[in-house]
């Protein structure tokens, strides 16, 4: 017993050790979204001390100082600056669509908020903000689609403030598809670098990448299993897949059953995907006792309903944000129960 | 052959005192006229109730006294579509974009008779054919109603309201957005039909010499009633009309013609 | 009487032709629509697994567990339900655009369709997932309803109520509605799930078909249906005039009501189950009249086919055309019946001179 617990604590200190190498050593490059803007960002020059750049969606961005008056328009970014400590420094806050994880809610509670996920704050809202910095997912429509009142990227530069996509640079054409598990972590770098908290930056990256190690090693060599994804709807089902869901679900050593670009799938599909195990995702409020009933009243022939293989997995924590690894970890254990992997806090 | 014309000989209207209000105000007045198988022209400056009148005929409106008797009976006994039976009218609004072709239109003449599943009996057609043939519109019996000119589909109108098999005839300025080849032809139609007929016009010299009798409405009662040439005095003509007067004979027709001056003249 | 009038006023032999064609196009139709999908599956097993489950021997079938479910308990409820939503939604539209006597009204005309989406997405965005597919219906039907007898208490005057009053309150309440379904969905905050089956419903679908949705359904369209034809002489008339029709016998207010009863009760049992799918309810009895005439004795059965078919048919390439992910059908309605429309449209020159 004890020479096993040695090399389990052996192996797991290797592995720190050798994830905290790779993080800092490699630029990590997600790949490119559709239309030739960069990726989110890869980081240069000096890693404290301003001036500070940073490469996001083919621009670089050049800060002197830590941004003090930033606007979010994205709850995922905003988690990541809040666990960074940096909620003083965040003005407002909008594009929030879920509850805030544990360790970082009661933070949240004392940043004001001015619009949510379906309704962003107009354009005199976020300039009478007046921001330095304004980070949203996504670069491209959403919330800076001036059609429906709200600023545009141009406008908020000409206004003073610095624009930062997170994780993605263009949802509007697939970008969410590109996600993994390293788009949180990116971006967690070059917040570090941006407000010079890389400290703080570098260990949570290497907490968030310990957790993923634990995964990847306690999955090794377990065989592939058949997933699908369940999001709701009776017809047609909605499922998540690709970007960074497909990235949890390989990593986790699954594989989707559904492509990567699939929103709404047919009865007969979800029938026909032979899926071992069904993952149903919840929000906040879903019911997920009449979700599972409803799967194992109508896919009676599917492997994962006559084995009992569906499990609840909430849909907050595989977001691309600090909670990823706590849903990359769920579902291993979804789809490998005999593993137990302890599960990372919120 | 068999002479639906006949069948349709005209029953007896009797308008007995009728009166009529609507939102309070007394439209008409204590109205009486007879009919029978003969063309009663109703006349009267514009409000003057003609119109009003007519709809107590044919149910569209319910006196607040009085009875409007078809053969003796009155027409509020009777279920709407026995009266229908009874009773035809030819409306003013019709709507202009019908989409109906000419024979589909005169096919609604046959609602009143109809049981209820429509499948159409050998009676209907027969009863459309010779209301299109009495009408002139057999040429159109294909052709949408909104293609035809306008003294065209007052024709079709008055068509539907033959395959109705009515006896009695309503018309409500029927002359009306018609030329005037058009409004002798249709007037000279209804003469010919033994319908019992009861006709608002406006041009008192069509009613002259169209119609066997006239009653002159003015203000919602009757002001005259009789043959034309009692009644188209010229005293009747200023007192109702406002108009100097005065009466000829048409010498193509021998009828009774009248003709106006505004005074300026005199 | 000459030849050409009797050729001319007995009834065509066309109607009845179209009825038999539009009957074995709809059974096609079904038939086509059970055979393919985004799995592939031969053609004889689908035959295989039919005739297991019809007939009264149960022959057995070589197909898998998966396959037979496919086959029977998604496809073939799904067809019929395109049947029984696209000939309730023709027939309620003919009947309609009869009785206001404006040939641009739908089924929806009285805010039916708006009233039920706010029920619905009020229900979608405050609980969704399986369990709103037991109150969505409910809910969407209650919607439907309760929208009716405002859009008619509203267009009251005098106790009388006229087709344009009619019309204009329900385009009016459909704009109200619209609005508050907006803004429901902009207030959920749930991005992803939430808003994905607000978005189905919204565009009208019959990818939740199960045996279930098909018993009410189908029982009102046969009883309405049955009904109206019984009525269809009254229809006739309504479409000389409302004086011409109260001088035909009919009772023009009361017939009115009844009429629109009907055809709401045919809509909102059909919205609450499928959404609403715009397009059949305007367009096919207008086509349907330029081929069998004005006589509602045909138009409404061969709308009620027509409109089947046509839903049917768009249905199959809803489920086709982004396999294995689906297109709402109400979606393609419009994009696949408009342009069929507009060449039926320059073909028909009926009765011009």
């Amino acid at each position: 017993m004890t020479r096993k617990r040695t090399a389990a604590v052996a192996a797991v200190a290797a592995a720190l050790m050798t994830a905290l190498a790779a993080c800092s050593s490699t630029t990590v490059v997600p790949a490119s979204p559709a239309g030739g803007s960069a990726s989110p960002g890869t980081t240069t020059a000096a890693s404290s001390g301003y001036p500070v750049s940073v490469e996001n969606c083919g621009r670089t961005l050049t800060f002197k100082s830590a941004p003090k008056r930033v606007v979010t328009m994205w709850q995922a970014p905003t988690e990541m600056l809040l666990a960074l400590g940096l909620e003083n420094h965040i003005k407002a806050m909008s594009g929030n669509y879920a509850p805030f994880p544990a360790s970082v809610a009661a933070a949240a509670k004392r940043v004001p908020s001015i619009g949510t996920s379906m309704a962003w704050p107009s354009k005199e809202t976020v300039l009478s903000e007046a921001p330095d910095l304004v980070v949203a997912q996504s670069i491209v429509g959403y919330s800076f689609d001036t059609s429906y009142g709200y600023a545009s990227v141009q406008q908020l530069e000409q206004a003073g403030a610095q624009v930062y996509g997170a994780n993605i640079c263009d949802a509007v054409h697939g970008g969410a598809l590109k996600m993994n598990l390293s788009t949180p972590i990116q971006t967690l770098r070059d917040f570090g670098k941006i407000f010079d908290v890389s400290g703080r930056a570098d260990q949570l990256i290497a907490q968030l990448n310990a957790e993923k190690q634990k995964v990847v090693t306690a999955v090794k060599g377990q065989p592939s299993v058949k997933v699908a994804f369940y999001n709701g709807g009776t017809g047609p089902l909605i499922v998540l897949a690709g970007g960074i869901y497909d990235a949890e679900i390989t990593t986790a050593g699954g594989k989707d059953v559904f492509p990567a670009n699939s929103v709404y799938v047919s009865k007969e599909a979800f029938a026909a995907s032979g899926a071992d195990v069904i993952l149903v995702g919840t929000f906040t409020g879903q019911n997920f006792a009449t979700l599972r009933s409803y799967l194992v009243k109508t896919f009676p022939t599917l492997p994962a309903v006559k084995n009992g293989r569906i499990v609840q997995i909430p849909v907050d924590d595989t977001d691309a944000s600090i909670t990823v690894m706590r849903g990359l970890t769920e579902i291993a254990n979804a789809l490998h129960p005999d593993l137990k992997i302890p599960v990372p806090a919120a | 052959m068999s002479d639906a014309h006949d069948e349709a000989a005209g029953a007896r209207l009797s308008i007995d005192g009728v009166s009529v209000e609507i939102a309070g105000r007394r439209i008409i007045d204590q109205i009486a006229l007879t009919a029978e198988a003969n063309v009663v022209g109703l006349v009267g400056p514009n409000g003057s109730g003609k119109s009003t009148l007519l709809r107590t005929v044919y149910r569209m409106l319910r006196p607040v006294a009085g009875q409007v008797l078809a053969e003796g009976r009155d027409v509020w006994s009777m279920g709407a579509r026995e009266a229908a039976r009874v009773t035809a009218a030819v409306v003013q609004d019709n709507p202009g974009d019908l989409e109906l072709t000419v024979a589909e239109c005169v096919a609604t003449g046959r609602v009143p008779h109809g049981r209820l599943l429509g499948a159409s009996t050998a009676a209907d057609r027969r009863a459309v054919e010779r209301a299109m043939a009495a009408a002139s519109v057999t040429a159109f019996a294909g052709r949408d109603v909104a293609t035809l000119s306008g003294g065209e589909r007052q024709r079709v109108q008055l068509a539907r309201a033959l395959a109705q098999e009515p006896r009695i005839l309503v018309l409500d300025e029927p002359t009306n957005h018609l030329d005037i080849a058009h409004q002798l032809e249709l007037l000279a139609l209804v003469r010919r039909l033994s319908i019992t007929t009861l006709v608002t016009l406006h041009d008192l010299n069509l009613a002259a010499a169209y119609c066997d009798r006239v009653v002159v409405l003015s203000h919602g009662s009757v002001a005259a009633a009789g043959i034309p040439k009692d009644v188209f005095t010229p005293e009747l003509l200023r007192k109702v009309f406002g108009v100097k007067a005065a009466a000829i004979t048409n010498p193509l027709t021998g009828h009774l013609h009248l003709v106006y001056s505004d005074g300026s003249h005199s | 009487m000459t030849a050409q009038a009797a050729a001319v006023v007995t009834p065509a032999r066309r109607p009845k032709t179209v009825i038999a064609v539009l009957s074995l196009a709809c059974l096609a139709a079904v038939v086509l629509s059970v055979a393919v999908g985004s799995v592939s599956i031969a053609p004889t097993t689908v035959i295989s697994v039919i005739a297991d489950h019809v007939l009264p021997w149960h022959p057995g079938t070589s197909a898998t567990a998966v396959q037979a479910e496919i086959v029977w308990e998604f496809r073939l409820p799904r067809a019929m339900l395109g049947l029984v939503v696209g000939a309730s939604l023709a027939v309620a539209g003919a009947v309609l655009q009869a009785v206001v006597r404006n040939p641009l009204a739908d089924p929806f005309v009285f805010g039916v369709s708006s009233g039920a989406s706010v029920a619905a997405v009020a229900v979608l965005t405050v609980a969704s997932g399986a369990l709103a597919a037991v109150s969505v219906p409910v809910a969407a039907f209650a919607g439907a309803l309760a929208t009716t007898l405002a859009v008619f208490f509203l267009a009251q005057r005098r106790g009388r109520v006229t087709p344009n009053r009619l019309v204009l309150a329900g385009v009016a309440m459909s704009y109200l509605l619209s609005s508050v379904t907006s803004y429901l969905v902009l207030r959920a905050s749930t991005p992803g799930g939430g808003v994905s089956e607000v978005l189905s419903w919204l565009s009208g679908s019959l990818a939740a078909a199960d045996w279930g949705d098909l018993g009410v359904p189908s029982l009102v369209l046969i009883v309405a249906t049955v009904g109206l034809v019984l009525l269809a002489r009254i229809l006739n008339a309504f479409l000389t005039g409302d004086e011409t029709a109260a001088s035909l016998g009919v009772d023009v207010g009361r017939a009115r009501l009844v009429l629109f009863a009907i055809t709401s009760l045919l809509v909102g049992v059909v919205v609450a189950v499928s959404g609403a799918i715009g397009f059949v309810g305007l367009m096919v009895p207008h086509a349907v009249r330029m081929v069998v005439g004005s006589d509602h004795q045909w138009v409404l059965p061969a709308s009620a086919l027509a409109g089947g078919l046509l839903l049917v048919v768009v249905d199959i390439g809803a489920r086709l055309i982004l396999a294995p992910s689906e297109v709402p059908v109400g979606l393609l309605t419009a994009v696949i019946g408009a342009p069929f429309f507009l060449w039926l449209l320059r073909r028909s020159g009926r009765g011009e001179a």
